[in-house]
């Protein structure tokens, strides 16, 4: 099973086990995302860079 | 009037630039439920963060392989690099050829990984193909 959000995000399910004596057993559901947000800290940094008054 | 439209279109160029400059994108995975070694209902189902999420391809290997650290290990899927970039580089299910639990605390190296045929690939200490 699977769900599409975007082309980065996704979640599938996954119920398996290995064929061994003692087996590694994942039954679950893995879901992975992009999470794009403003971050202030970042865009003040970009401002000071651009005017020049931010130096490596 | 001409010149004042291309003003506000610099302007407003300039003001998404800057917004944009300012936004940051960062990939977030995790586990819902049970990874363990043993009978399946002896760990209670609980939510992991993701550590890693490593992806290989190369132009020349008909497979690829995307791997997410877990706690406990790596969870492995190998897939059809022709599928998942003919799906516009999505996963899908009939993309994906084998799941295999690792039991790591690195990512295995995928180039390597991949060179070997399907029986070596079980054969690779820690790996647990499920």
């Amino acid at each position: 099973m699977e769900k599409w959000k975007s082309n980065v995000d996704f979640r599938i399910r996954l119920a398996m086990q290995s064929s061994e004596p003692d087996p590694w057993v994942v039954n679950g559901i893995l879901t992975s995302y992009e999470v794009s947000e403003f971050n202030p800290v970042k865009f003040i940094g970009q401002g000071l860079g651009a005017m020049g008054f931010a130096h490596e | 009037m001409q010149s004042s439209r291309h003003r506000i279109q610099l302007f407003l160029f300039a003001l998404l630039a800057a917004l944009f400059s300012g936004c940051v994108s960062e990939q977030h995975g995790e586990f819902r439920g049970n990874i363990a070694r043993g009978l399946p209902g002896t760990n209670n189902p609980s939510v992991q963060p993701c550590y890693w999420e490593v992806g290989w391809r190369n132009a020349v290997t008909a497979d690829a392989l995307v791997e997410f650290g877990v706690p406990q290990g790596f969870i492995v899927l190998v897939h059809s690099r022709q599928k998942y970039e003919n799906s516009y580089y999505r996963l899908s299910n009939d993309a994906i050829s084998a799941v295999y639990f690792y039991e790591g605390k690195l990512p295995i190296e995928g180039k390597e990984f991949l060179a070997q045929d399907v029986t070596a690939r079980d054969r690779v200490e820690g790996m647990h193909h499920l």
